[in-house]
């Protein structure tokens, strides 16, 4: 497997105004772990440079064919109010983890047993609410936008 | 050290924790009683967005707006204090408060959206809340706690090999509110010791991520799990029996995953993956079941805890 994601290399490229960062694949390969933005002695977060170099690629629409893997999560959030693993990684999920498919179906049961409460599903009220505030931000149309793209790519 | 509330506090409901690890949210309950915790669950607060906002999906403008209506929520009910169960959803609500109160355009954005479309009951005033005094993980209140643990011990776990992953979310992304190390981070092991148990400290490798990387464990696997490899490698030279976690995401690339990365490294990794409530429910006698929660998990916990003994009064 070849990994050349160099967090200098970003920062150079983004404080050079080299544009091209929008396209380079290595901003997609960040993990997220914050391990440069804790450490580095002049303050730099390379991590939330990249976070914000991925919406403008996505604000450019040059990057939506990243995000087609996690429509689940956006229309589990818009519709249902909740956060999701999406269902298209389910499958590869049951492959790799032994028992996770039977232990999902028993998920009631189990927190049933927790006693735990309230259930996992929000009212008709929290959803509105939610959905209301992810139609005015925009999420509601660039969502629609990524799926015709993915539907256009298909 | 600031200061740790133990009252008026929101325990923020995870999305992954509901549903990949429920026991950690019955332990939290479990402990928080023992040690005289005051708190409560809201059924209208929703998830912080997490696996959405680090894929990429949601914008810091989406989340940030969906974070002010869960911090109006925990205001409204008289709980100003939110604590997460997971490290995610504490650097994405502290993010969100920071950005609240600091970036003006961006809070004015937000309350104008909100007054134009008829929800300006949700509205963020500035210092609403505060990031450093209303914005936790569990492992704080614990912390906050810890001279009132060794009284609610009941089993003696001291036998087993005890070793610590501390989320990098939790740690490393608001490091200036971060209890007990950074660089190397202590603050599980010192809750640890307070059960009677001594961890073993530093290992190669303790502050990496658990490889989860958010997309990169489902978009790019091979990657993602390079990273965890080098993790349990770095446990099982250890010979690590419990690794305790305080982060769902964590818990699941470690817990899941153990499996397909033993045959991935023809190693057979045997550590049990515990969150620190769980940890502590265990020890402070949690049922198994109703309590632990042990069903949700893949390696087993029955694996290396066979019997419990008694700490001797």
């Amino acid at each position: 497997m070849v990994f050349d994601y160099n967090p200098r290399d970003i920062i150079e490229r983004v404080l050079d105004g080299d544009i091209t960062i929008l396209e380079d694949e290595n901003i997609w390969n960040c993990f997220y772990c914050y391990t440069c933005h804790s450490v580095c002695p002049v303050g730099n977060s390379v991590c939330e440079v990249n976070q914000i170099l991925k919406q403008f690629a996505i604000a450019n629409g040059i990057a939506y064919d990243k995000l087609y893997e996690y429509m689940g999560f956006a229309d589990s959030y818009f519709t249902a109010a909740i956060g999701a693993i999406p269902e298209i990684f389910f499958e590869d999920i049951d492959r790799d983890v032994p028992g996770w498919w039977d232990f999902r179906q028993n998920l009631d049961e189990i927190r049933e047993e927790l006693e735990l409460d309230p259930p996992l599903m929000p009212s008709d009220e929290v959803i509105d609410e939610v959905s209301k505030i992810l139609t005015i931000t925009g999420f509601k149309d660039k969502i629609e936008r990524i799926r015709q793209s993915q539907e256009a790519d298909l | 050290m600031k200061n740790i509330p133990d009252k008026d506090i929101l325990l923020f409901r995870s999305c992954l924790v509901s549903v990949e690890y429920p026991g950690v949210e019955a332990s939290t309950k479990f402990v928080f009683d023992k040690l005289g915790i005051d708190y409560a669950i809201s059924e209208k607060q929703t998830c912080c967005t997490g696996l959405g906002h680090y894929s990429d999906v949601f914008s810091q403008l989406d989340t940030t707006a969906i974070g002010a209506r869960n911090f109006k929520i925990a205001r409204e009910i008289g709980r100003p204090n939110l604590v997460m169960m997971c490290a995610t959803c504490y650097a994405i609500n502290k993010k969100s408060v920071k950005l609240l109160n600091k970036k003006d355009d961006l809070r004015d954005e937000i309350n104008e959206l909100f007054e134009e479309n008829g929800l300006s009951h949700l509205k963020y005033e500035k210092d609403d809340l505060k990031p450093t005094e209303n914005i936790f993980h569990v492992v704080d209140i614990l912390y906050g706690k810890k001279d009132k643990i060794k009284e609610n011990i009941k089993y003696d776990l001291s036998d087993y090999t005890i070793a610590t992953h501390h989320g990098c979310h939790y740690c490393k992304v608001h490091y200036e509110d971060t209890i007990g190390g950074v660089r190397d981070p202590n603050i599980m092991d010192e809750i640890i010791e307070e059960c009677g148990c001594k961890t073993i400290g530093w290992y190669d490798h303790k502050r990496a991520t658990c490889g989860t990387g958010f997309r990169q464990r489902y978009s790019n696997p091979d990657l993602s799990f390079t990273a965890t490899a080098d993790k349990m490698n770095a446990v099982a030279d250890e010979d690590v029996d419990i690794l305790v976690h305080l982060c769902p995401n964590c818990h699941i690339q470690f817990d899941r995953y153990q499996h397909l990365i033993s045959k991935r490294e023809g190693r057979n990794f045997r550590a049990i993956h515990l969150n620190i409530t769980q940890f502590l429910a265990l020890a402070m006698g949690g049922d198994f079941d109703k309590v632990i929660g042990v069903k949700a998990h893949t390696v087993p916990i029955e694996s290396v805890i066979k019997d419990l003994r008694e700490v001797s009064k």
